[in-house]
């Protein structure tokens, strides 16, 4: 009996099914919601979602309403993969949002760019990400731009000599490079340099080590789990120069993490919490009512990436891979809740401005806004 | 090499030893009883932590919170003692490692669902420096851990030494059938010993959410590892051995840190030391 009527529900129900999904777009979405990374991904998915509301609350794409396809590849490039090519092959994903980590999602870009699915990468850094896949774009800020605002930034501050606590992964190896190259130009000597895995806690070692050199500066990367551990650790060494992070750092955990250790924190980011622009008020706004907390970076980028692939259909006015990539690389000066952006360029990497935010009170706020042309190009 | 430098590396070695020879130190107690590796200990170091951090929650108090990561740890312990490892008594060892390992899988994920993937701050204490000892400073977390792990050995080492239970564990860990046959109620010992084990842990898991004032869901992780070797270094089932193991390497790691960290991270030394150990005294450096 229960047999018969689970039938006739499913005879009744496919034909509704199959006329909604008619007029809806599938979006992929490649995200880490459990393991290691879950919170980034979880940020990211929130944000991504809360684009996708104002977007179909706002008519859609091409007036057909976005529906989420969304897939948990643990930041595991072998769960990428398998979910990418499911993304293609049974979702039918017009376009993707690539919100995972470097190694995910340059195991997901050949995939997509293959069958001319055009992908955003929200805030993985790795260059070769882009490189190669005309069919592959990246909202974020690109590591070693960040790390030449960072020596930018240490000159501004007054540091002739800095101190170096990199984190030993792709996006401390890519800050570090561009920190260094910069370096020389700002009349910056390079004091101490070393080097600590993810997940580290405890950098009192290392920190007494650089207290010895008595830089001008410190530029650490990191995230902001580990990075709340190296401030705080700094304060009770009374180390009194200050910090440099980078969008590692932004997110409110952050400040909650390392307390009032976290005052006088510089980070470069792109998230600018003092911006009077509209949808970035919008989504701070937005966010924190959706996930009852404050949003962080990783949560802008995963927006910006959905704002732009929106503008970038709706520009090309067809669905098409082809349309919509010819559409993005011909895009100039894109508003974004996470920084302006003059252009992507021929790998697809974005050239857009930067914010450098302090953290005072226990709030960020900016400190300057970074608009050289010269030092924002990859 | 700087004096200073010496200090301060020493000291942080303790503090971060005394954590691992405390949450190790119930490992071992387990193994010596029941002869099987209960990796799940680290997540009932995680889930005493987040009791704690709800207690600390509620009511500011760091006493509580320590009492509620022990009773919560406690609650957790001998619920996996009764109904995970005394059906799986008899069966292969191999069967009640596997399901430990899915039980602290479990327990990481269980936390992520109830509280969310991010991090939460236990700020219950201040880590600016209390007073200094020959320019190393030494702030009240440390001094916290150091104080709290040192009342609490002697806690245990009182048990172990000159209780009736601590001799019934012993006997229990010698030979269990001759222990049986002399009358000792075994599921109740082994009960209590899971008891302390995860008290241990849990007050471990709320000193370290002080300490780092962090905690999150894959707060085991490391912890689920890192014991495993600390108790193998110690002799397996060597309660003291294990507590002098966990203090020898959080040291070590100190060190290594600050002057190989980059060629040689210091979450590779336990295994170095394991390898070693293993291939050169396979009885653990404490065992007999």
């Amino acid at each position: 009996m229960l047999r018969k009527l689970l039938l006739i529900l499913v005879l009744v129900a496919a034909p509704l099914v199959a006329v909604q999904a008619q007029g809806t777009v599938t979006v992929g979405v490649l995200a880490p919601l459990t393991g290691f990374a879950a919170a980034d991904g979880k940020s990211a998915v929130t944000s991504i979602e809360l684009a996708t509301q104002t977007i179909n609350a706002h008519g859609g794409i091409l007036g057909r309403q976005i529906k989420l396809k969304i897939y948990d590849d643990q930041a595991d490039p072998k769960q990428a993969v398998n979910f990418a090519r499911r993304l293609v092959e049974e979702d039918h994903a017009r376009f993707v949002i690539g919100a995972s980590y470097s190694g995910a999602t340059l195991a997901a870009a050949p995939i997509f760019n293959q069958n001319h699915i055009p992908m955003m990468a929200a805030y993985a850094v790795a260059p070769d990400i882009t490189k190669g896949h005309p069919y592959v774009f990246r909202v974020g800020l690109m590591g070693p731009v960040e790390g030449r605002i960072g020596a930018v930034l240490a000159r501004k501050l007054g540091a002739h000599s800095v101190a170096m606590i990199n984190l030993k992964n792709d996006f401390g190896q890519a800050l570090e490079q561009g920190f260094k190259s910069e370096a020389p130009k700002q009349g910056i000597r390079i004091a101490f340099s070393d080097a600590y895995p993810l997940g580290n806690q405890n950098f009192t070692s290392m920190l007494v080590r650089v207290k010895m050199h008595h830089p001008g500066a410190i530029y650490a990367s990191g995230y902001y789990s580990d990075a709340a551990n190296l401030v705080r650790q700094a304060k009770s060494l009374a180390i009194r120069a200050p910090i440099i992070g980078q969008d590692g750092y932004d997110s409110p955990k952050f400040i909650e993490l390392a307390g009032s250790a976290a005052n006088g924190v510089y980070i470069t980011t792109q998230l600018d919490r003092d911006s009077r622009q509209p949808d970035v008020e919008h989504f701070l706004r937005a966010y924190q009512a959706k996930a009852g907390e404050p949003a962080d970076m990783v949560g802008a980028s995963g927006y910006a990436a959905m704002e732009v692939m929106a503008r970038a259909v709706d520009k090309a006015g067809s669905l098409d891979g082809n349309a919509v990539r010819q559409a993005l690389a011909s895009m100039k000066d894109v508003n974004t809740v996470a920084g302006h952006i003059y252009r992507w360029n021929e790998n697809g990497d974005p050239i857009k401005t930067a914010t450098v935010q302090v953290i005072r009170n226990g709030h960020f706020h900016r400190y300057m806004s970074v608009t050289d042309r010269t030092l924002l190009t990859p | 090499m700087d004096g200073t430098l010496i200090g301060y590396l020493a000291l942080d070695g303790l503090v971060v030893g005394s954590i691992y020879a405390l949450t190790a130190l119930g490992l071992a107690l387990v193994y010596g009883l029941l002869r099987v590796l209960h990796v799940a200990h680290a997540g009932v170091y995680a889930v005493g932590a987040y009791c704690g951090w709800l207690a600390y929650g509620a009511s500011h108090s760091l006493v509580l919170a320590l009492a509620a990561g022990a009773a919560g740890a406690v609650l957790l312990g001998v619920f996996l003692d009764a109904w995970f490892y005394r059906p799986l008594a008899g069966k292969p060892p191999l069967i009640a490692l596997i399901g430990s390992i899915g039980l602290f899988l479990a327990a990481g994920d269980l936390l992520r669902i109830l509280f969310g993937p991010y991090q939460h701050s236990l700020p219950a204490m201040s880590s600016n420096p209390l007073f200094s000892v020959g320019g190393v400073g030494v702030t009240p977390t440390q001094v916290f851990v150091l104080c709290g792990t040192l009342v609490l050995l002697l806690g245990v080492y009182w048990i172990s030494a000159r209780t009736r239970l601590g001799l019934a564990w012993r006997s229990i860990a010698q030979d269990r059938e001759i222990a049986a046959a002399m009358g000792i109620d075994i599921p109740r010992h082994t009960a209590l010993a899971f008891a302390l084990a995860s008290a241990l842990a849990g007050v471990a898991g709320v000193m370290v959410g002080v300490y780092y004032n962090q905690i999150a869901p894959t707060m085991g992780n490391e912890p689920a590892y890192k014991t495993l070797a600390i108790v193998v270094l110690g002799g397996l089932g060597n309660v003291w051995g294990t507590v002098a193991a966990g203090l020898l390497l959080g040291v070590i790691e100190s060190f290594s840190s600050a002057f190989a960290g980059n060629y040689f991270p210091p979450q590779s030394v336990a295994f170095v030391a394991l390898i070693l150990v293993l291939l050169f005294r396979p009885q653990g450096l404490f065992g007999r």
